[in-house]
């Protein structure tokens, strides 16, 4: 049986409440999300996806609706914010942005020290930290920030979060902006790290070769509603519907969809480039 | 005509860890091309573009545009016929409003009031930004964002337009729409245009493509010819487009299909014959 | 936690008001005009006077009292502060004395003085924000660009003093928005940002700072390279911004307000009302 990890029970949510700027962006979101799995969220530019990854480590709280997140409820004013957020480590988007100090190390530790850890076990942290998103740690251990290049900067962003041993990872367009190389990397170190440490990995992605690469499950946002959660492949079966929603369609996917149009006899099934390679060489031995 | 001979350059010369960008490049592009450039971060991409509208100058060979060496004529000179776009949309609106933002660039011309709003009104009509035009940046999408800071440099009608991989910061819909928009710009104005990008989706619509590696240009064709060379490009960690990959896969095993097929349409083709 | 989205976001309001259509040069001068009338005023009949005044205003403009007055909400502590103090420290004549230790005293004419400074000051934020809601930032640049304009021809750099005002303003938004993302990040990694009271939080925001400013210094740079690749040089040899002609509801917004402001100042000294 799958056990949930975090569970959000008619969430809505609003900004500017009270003035006559007032806009609904969640409107009455309710889903589990189990541990262990590798959910992607996907959604329009403005669909509220950043919104609701910020709820899941208690950056809002519900004015409206519950979060409940390993079986504590997030509106509970006893709760540990503190705590719950060293479990729940989140990457926002541009993580520049998220690096505070010149110093590699120092930037890592920036967290330990928040959450108190002991000065001797510092040091060890912040290195197994950085070979986890594989970054060799004598290398760059003492080197400024400023000299990485954004592949780098993200790895590192990520281990600052890594170190303080979180349960869950929630990425917001963890590739955005990468060049192809850095993009590889990146996805194969998130794959390593779930498969590794068991982390449940939520994230925000506009990039379907990405989502299809990682997901186990998808929830596709849509004008602060949830339009459909599923698996990618009965998910990216439904393609006129996707791109309805404003949303693109995994490469393999576009292909296959333009053969199909051609009248080309392909299966519409076909999501992984393997898959096509073998249709495409029984259409040709034909 | 753009010609660049032998260009070197090299960041901080004079400090003591120099850093070599180009090494020797000489390439000459002509009136009306789309030229994209390709190759992996710090291969010298960006200060090459840098080189054609004198944001930086050679430490060694010539950069003419138009028979003009960049070195001689006083810079705005240049900048009147290079126009750039940036990678990041934030960066480079400097008005508080869509309108004043794309009129900056002519106003700095010291052109006539009548004509400048001429320009403004043609670039909002060419990028479909009218319902637009007096919102403050801050209040549009990265995609729109990038929109205005291309109607901002084509209202300064320049003869060449550099793209600083400008669909990068995007969502999808926003890479689409902005690189149709670049493409068809072309069918409109009389514009050349030299793209960097790492998205090759968009190599595939060029005329041409130049592949840099380490401060050199290593291949320089047409997009047929180069994405048939699969092994060079993954040896210089750039993306594969799919359907050269596929095609690439299908010959490995026996099949045989030309090499030089890039695009879904080619393949299509090549199955219903 | 929604710096950005509570704060900037709401400052234009789009709409077609009365007080919309005033030209901004207009509306500049008459904020003046009012703020150095409410340095005069010193009754309270006055006060409510402009009260009803500003009551039409907020109505004309199509803006929300009640939003307007959300506004002071995180200043009212500091301006309770002011008022408790100005009570306390009135040095002036006293009138009547209720209680008085060493230099500490309340008077009558102290609390009636400290009351009218304080209504006085909200009104003049009230008529700001009122400027703000129904004025964009760019017609306001341009019409302080037209008002300062002439003095170039004493050498006064205006044209410069302008666009750095121009980018200044244009980048508040963009500043928060990052401000925003770092405060976030933080939080996320375990600081208590959003606890302690409000000395401590300035203290830890100050951290931000840093950050905060190498992202602008480099944000900076980027923006020097898209102005000068778009041919900027300074003033020289630019084309200047059209001269908006004034329309007649101008004319008229200055006279009836010069108006209510005589009527209103004739009416409390003839009648001699408290």
């Amino acid at each position: 049986m799958l056990n949930s990890i975090i569970e959000v029970k008619n969430l809505f949510h609003s900004y500017m409440t009270a003035t006559p700027f007032e806009k609904e962006i969640l409107h009455n979101l309710s889903f589990d999300i189990y541990e262990g799995e590798k959910l992607a969220i996907i959604g329009p530019t403005q669909s509220g996806k950043s919104t609701l990854l910020q709820y899941f480590n208690a950056i809002f709280i519900p004015k409206k609706g519950r979060v409940i997140v390993d079986g504590r409820d997030t509106r509970d004013s006893k709760l540990n914010l503190k705590e719950l957020r060293r479990k729940v480590a989140m990457l926002f988007q541009h993580p520049d942005s998220q690096l505070f100090k010149d110093i590699v190390a120092d930037d890592i530790a920036f967290g330990l020290k928040n959450f108190n850890f002991p000065e001797e076990v510092i040091n060890i942290t912040i290195k197994k930290a950085l070979a986890t998103v594989g970054l060799e740690p004598d290398e760059f251990f003492y080197r400024y920030i400023f000299s990485l290049s954004g592949g780098e900067k993200r790895k590192v962003a990520i281990a600052g979060v890594l170190a303080l041993d979180p349960e869950i990872l929630i990425l917001d367009d963890p590739t955005a902006g990468l060049d192809p190389k850095g993009r590889r990397d990146l996805i194969n170190s998130i794959r390593f790290l779930h498969n590794k440490l068991e982390l449940t990995t939520i994230f925000v992605s506009s990039n379907m070769d990405d989502v299809l690469e990682l997901a186990d499950r998808i929830v596709v946002l849509f004008d602060g509603e949830i339009k459909m959660i599923d698996t990618p492949k009965n998910i990216f079966k439904q393609k006129e519907k996707l791109l309805n929603y404003g949303l693109t369609l995994p490469s393999v996917v576009e292909v296959v969809d333009e053969l199909i149009k051609s009248k080309i006899n392909i299966s519409e099934k076909i999501i992984g480039i393997d898959q096509l390679e073998e249709s495409l060489i029984k259409l040709f031995k034909k | 005509m753009i010609e660049i001979n032998n260009l070197h350059f090299t960041y901080h010369q004079k400090s003591e860890n120099p850093k070599k960008a180009l090494n020797g490049i000489s390439l000459s592009i002509k009136e009306g091309e789309f030229v994209t450039i390709i190759g992996q971060n710090g291969s010298g991409k960006t200060t090459l573009a840098k080189h054609l509208n004198v944001i930086l100058s050679p430490t060694k060979g010539t950069v003419l545009i138009d028979g003009i060496n960049t070195q001689e004529e006083e810079v705005w000179e240049i900048r009147k016929k290079v126009g750039m776009v940036f990678q990041n949309p934030d960066n480079q609106i400097i008005c508080s409003t869509v309108r004043s933002d794309i009129a900056f660039g002519p106003e700095n011309l010291g052109i006539d009031r009548v004509e400048i709003e001429k320009r403004v009104n043609e670039s909002l009509r060419l990028l479909e930004l009218n319902d637009f035009q007096n919102y403050p940046p801050y209040m549009l999408s990265e995609g729109l964002k990038q929109k205005v800071a291309i109607a901002s440099v084509l209202a300064m009608e320049t003869k060449y337009i550099i793209f600083d991989e400008p669909t990068s910061m995007l969502d999808p819909s926003g890479k689409k729409e902005v690189f149709e928009l670049i493409i068809n710009l072309r069918k409109k104005r009389d514009v050349t245009i030299i793209y960097i990008t790492h998205i090759m989706k968009e190599v595939l619509k060029s005329d041409r493509v130049i592949v840099m590696s380490e401060g050199k240009v290593v291949l320089d064709n047409s997009p047929n010819k180069i994405f048939s060379k699969l092994e060079i490009l993954r040896s210089l960690a750039l993306d594969v487009p799919i359907i050269p990959d596929i095609v690439y896969r299908l010959r490995k095993r026996g099949i045989s299909i030309p090499q030089q097929i890039i695009t879904t349409q080619e393949l299509i083709n090549c199955l219903t014959q | 936690m929604e710096l950005y989205r509570n704060t900037i976001f709401g400052f234009y309001r789009e709409s077609d008001s009365l007080i919309h259509r005033i030209d901004p040069r207009i509306k500049i001068i008459l904020l003046f005009i009012f703020i150095i009338y409410m340095s005069f005023v010193k009754t309270f009949s006055e006060i409510i006077l402009i009260g009803i005044f500003l009551f039409f205003i907020i109505k004309l403009s199509d803006s929300s009292f009640l939003y307007i007055l959300k506004g002071l909400k995180p200043v009212l502590p500091i301006i309770i502060l002011i008022w408790i103090f100005q009570i306390l420290f009135y040095m002036g004549e006293p009138g009547r004395i209720f209680f008085q230790w060493h230099f500490i005293r309340i008077s009558s004419l102290g609390i009636k003085i400290s009351c009218l400074m304080m209504i006085k000051a909200i009104s003049i934020y009230f008529i700001s924000s009122i400027f703000f809601l129904t004025t964009e930032l760019i017609s306001f640049t341009n019409a302080i660009e037209r008002l300062i304009l002439p003095l170039q021809k004493i050498k006064f750099p205006s044209h410069e003093i302008i666009m750095v005002g121009v980018i200044a303003f244009r980048f508040v938004p963009t500043l928060i928005e990052e401000l925003e993302r770092l405060m976030k990040a933080q939080i996320a990694r375990g600081a208590n940002l959003d606890r302690g009271n409000f000395i401590i939080r300035t203290i830890k925001l100050s951290g931000l700072l840093i950050p905060l400013f190498i992202s602008a210094y480099e944000r900076a740079e980027d923006l020097i390279l898209a102005m000068e690749s778009r041919c900027y040089r300074g003033g020289k040899g630019r084309t200047g911004r059209i001269s908006k002609k004034f329309k007649k509801l101008d004319f008229f917004s200055v006279i009836y307000v010069l108006l209510i402001f005589i009527f209103i100042f004739l009416l409390v000294r003839y009648f001699k009302l408290p």
